[in-house]
């Protein structure tokens, strides 16, 4: 398909008509819109959204009034938008028109075709709806048509409903249902057979049984296919409801990580202060001996000293002590005149101090004091370096407790601020949807086996089947058709397959030449056949996780390349199509508003090389040289929406330039709030 | 390979192929407009006939 022109009529904050003509030749299949904030690219976007599904996309909510304000006041009650598009440059011009009349709330669709004399052919208007769906399914519109912030919501882990939609788009469901109306159309023959058999009065009991087998066998498989169909869409539901209790949880505060953080700050606070106790009790029982460790330390200095001072003034023993006692016995008088007589009792208790005038024992008693004296002032030293030592420690033990303290306190606070309640009951109903989606995937797992078992009997049964008529000279024609069936069935089955395998085998080789192009990774994407989940991988074969900016040029070269594909233009391998895949143009909005200014250049250079036609708005502020000189030879259209506003100037003027002109896209002191779409000559 | 053997081993020649290739395409072709319309079941009934009509009618 290829989208010609646009033409808009008092549709939101266009006033009056306003045509975009788009370019739709294939060596220039790109048309660029330039607009600052609320300039109408994303009207533009939903207009022609809004054509093909009666409804705006998904990222904004549709809004009731859709005729311009203006117009409005002025008594119009109605817009238009109108595309006009083609299956290819050969093809008739097929012009689409929804009008809404505001007053009655309605939108009605006109369709016409045009032939390339001109001749204009209204289609029935019951006919519309679904001839504009031929070319662009409304459930596959969002592929196709969508805001740049949609690619987030690509998940990359295998969804059903993104697998459902990529398979629709490659017309895989088609080829399945056309597989089912062939078994249908068997099983009309089977029961022609068998009712022949019964007129004719067959005995073939074989023949009767065989036929009844495959009749089970089909009942059967049609059972597990609808008890399939219930499991996918009980999944659907529960899926959509975990996302939606993950969702919310994920939006409230996380108390379950911050109460962790609270309880690991308080046991480490606690356990700081058990360490502590030992080392305060030390710290008093110091402090406690500190006082009298002070008298002692003064007294024996005091003592010490005057041991120095009396040592120097020689008043300590010395020599003349026993001297002096042997003098006074010989002299047989005291000093104080008591007589000292041999063997009298005076004499006899003066014998008796002679120890004590003993100098060498007196020495050693002055020396032991002396020492005592040493050990005592050490003591007291000591315990001075281990009091400091000690406050020390505990003074960092204060600190690290008044550390946790306060980091539990913040936590506490954090958890006063959440619904403790509310998120574990977020938590459990998130948890008792995961248990029934786990139950639903295995419901899922057994019936596809059961599906493939089944097909697998039926696939014999019928040979058995073929060859049984083929042998019995059954009714020639019937057995004719049969074989055909059988040849066509054959055909269809095998080239749905080979077809399933090129697209999973394209997807990989595309996403696995973005890694090495754009990222410069030496990974591989893996593409899982059955849920569709793309797994990047280094070079060992390992899952490796990707950065959110990767994660996004990933999902924009997966969308790339399922448009690529379609439209048979990807870039290492194609796909040999049974019938043809819908093939839509791109037309993306804000495509970087979610991107990181490195990846923007890659991206838009891989969409626009595998897209038939692509349709790009840009905000301003994201245009720049680089994307303007990567881009340049695939332009075949260039925009620039400018919005016009009433009052006098509120803001920075926004604008860009073009070949060194610069063309302002915000306009002030206009008629009216508006916008519209002003073609610039294309760069070279 | 005889045609017969063709025939028996399911492996149609060069220009059947060619005309299942046709009829599958088309047939699938219909499968899809009728996905998209409302009334699935006369739906399958018009294909199961075109199948029909293409078995009877068809060189393959």
């Amino acid at each position: 398909m290829r989208l010609h022109k646009l033409i808009l009529s008092d549709f939101r904050n266009f006033f009056g008509e306003h045509v975009i003509e788009f370019s739709h030749s294939i060596d220039k299949p790109l048309t660029i819109i330039i607009g600052s904030n609320g300039s109408g690219k994303t009207t533009v976007l939903n207009s022609i959204y809004w054509i093909f599904t009666g409804e705006f996309n998904k990222q904004f909510p549709m809004p009731s009034a859709l005729v311009n304000k203006d117009k409005f006041k002025e008594g119009g009650t109605s817009c238009f938008a109108e595309l006009h598009f083609s299956i290819d440059e050969q093809s008739e011009i097929v012009i689409a028109k929804r009008i809404y009349d505001q007053k009655q709330r309605l939108s009605r669709l006109s369709v016409f075709t045009k032939t390339p004399n001109g001749v204009m052919n209204p289609l029935p208007p019951e006919q519309g709806e679904s001839f504009l769906e031929s070319f662009l399914p409304g459930n596959l519109a969002k592929w196709f048509i969508f805001a740049g912030e949609a690619v987030g919501e690509i998940q990359l882990e295998g969804v059903r409903s993104f697998r459902d939609d990529l398979r629709k788009t490659f017309g895989f469901t088609a080829i399945a249902k056309l597989l089912d109306l062939i078994n249908d159309v068997r099983g009309d023959f089977n029961r022609q057979i068998k009712g022949k058999s019964g007129k004719s009065g067959d005995k073939d009991e074989a023949f009767r049984l065989l036929t009844d087998q495959i009749e089970n066998m089909e009942q059967m498989l049609k059972e597990a296919e609808k008890r399939l169909d219930q499991a996918n869409d009980r999944h659907k539901i529960l899926k959509s409801e975990w996302d939606s209790w993950d969702s919310k949880l994920r939006s409230l505060p996380q108390a379950g990580a911050i109460e962790e953080r609270k309880k690991a700050a308080e046991r480490r606070r606690d356990q700081l202060k058990l360490e502590l106790k030992p080392l305060q009790e030390r710290h008093r029982r110091l402090l406690a001996g500190a006082s009298y460790r002070l008298i002692i330390q003064e007294r024996l200095k005091s003592l010490s000293n005057f041991m120095l001072v009396e040592t120097g003034k020689q008043r300590l023993p010395s020599s003349f002590g026993e001297t002096l006692l042997d003098e006074l016995l010989k002299l047989q008088s005291c000093l104080c005149g008591t007589p000292l007589c041999p063997g009298s009792k005076e004499a006899l208790a003066l014998e008796q101090h002679r120890p004590k005038a003993n100098t060498a024992q007196l020495d050693l008693r002055v020396h032991k004091i002396k020492d005592a004296l040493r050990g005592g002032l050490d003591l007291v030293e000591r315990f001075e370096t281990d009091s400091v030592d000690l406050e020390k420690q505990i003074n960092k033990y204060h600190d690290d407790i008044q550390t946790q303290s306060e980091l539990a306190e913040r936590y506490k606070k954090e958890l006063a601020g959440s619904d403790v309640e509310l998120i574990r009951e977020t938590e459990a109903q998130r948890s008792r949807v995961a248990d029934e989606l786990r139950r639903e995937n295995s419901a899922i797992t057994l019936e596809n086996d059961r599906i493939r078992q089944h097909k697998e009997s039926l696939r014999q049964l019928n040979l058995k089947y073929h060859m049984m008529i083929n042998e019995s000279g059954k009714d020639e024609k019937i057995i004719q058709q049969l074989n055909k069936l059988k040849k066509l069935e054959d055909y269809v089955l095998e080239r749905f397959k080979k077809q399933e395998a090129e697209v999973i085998d394209t997807l990989n080789s595309e996403l696995t030449r973005v890694f090495s192009t754009y990222l410069s990774k030496n990974y591989s994407a893996s593409i899982d056949a059955d849920t569709y989940a793309v797994t990047p991988r280094d070079v060992d074969g390992r899952a490796v996780g990707l950065s959110t900016g990767e994660s996004y040029v990933l999902k924009f070269a997966l969308i790339a390349a399922i448009v690529g594909m379609a439209g048979m233009r990807t870039i290492t391998k194609r796909v040999d199509w049974i019938s043809d895949p819908i093939i839509a143009p791109l037309v993306l909005d804000a495509p970087f508003s979610v991107n990181d200014v490195t990846y923007r250049s890659s991206i838009a250079e891989n969409l626009v090389s595998q897209s038939s036609q692509l349709i790009m708005m840009f905000d301003a502020d994201k245009w720049n040289d680089d994307l303007r000189e990567r881009l340049s030879a695939k332009v075949g259209r260039f925009y620039c929406a400018i919005s016009r506003a009433k009052g006098s100037q509120k803001s920075i003027l926004g604008s860009i330039t073009l070949g060194g002109t610069p063309i302002v896209l915000n306009e002030y002191e206009s008629e009216r709030d508006e916008s519209y779409i002003a073609e610039q000559e294309v760069w070279s | 390979m005889t045609n017969d053997h063709q025939s028996r081993a399911n492996i149609p020649s060069e220009g059947k192929e060619e005309n299942i290739k046709k009829i599958a395409s088309e047939l699938l072709q219909k499968v899809r407009e009728s996905e998209l319309s409302k009334s699935k079941s006369s739906n399958d009934q018009k294909i199961k006939n075109l199948i029909q009509e293409a078995l009877r009618t068809g060189d393959f």
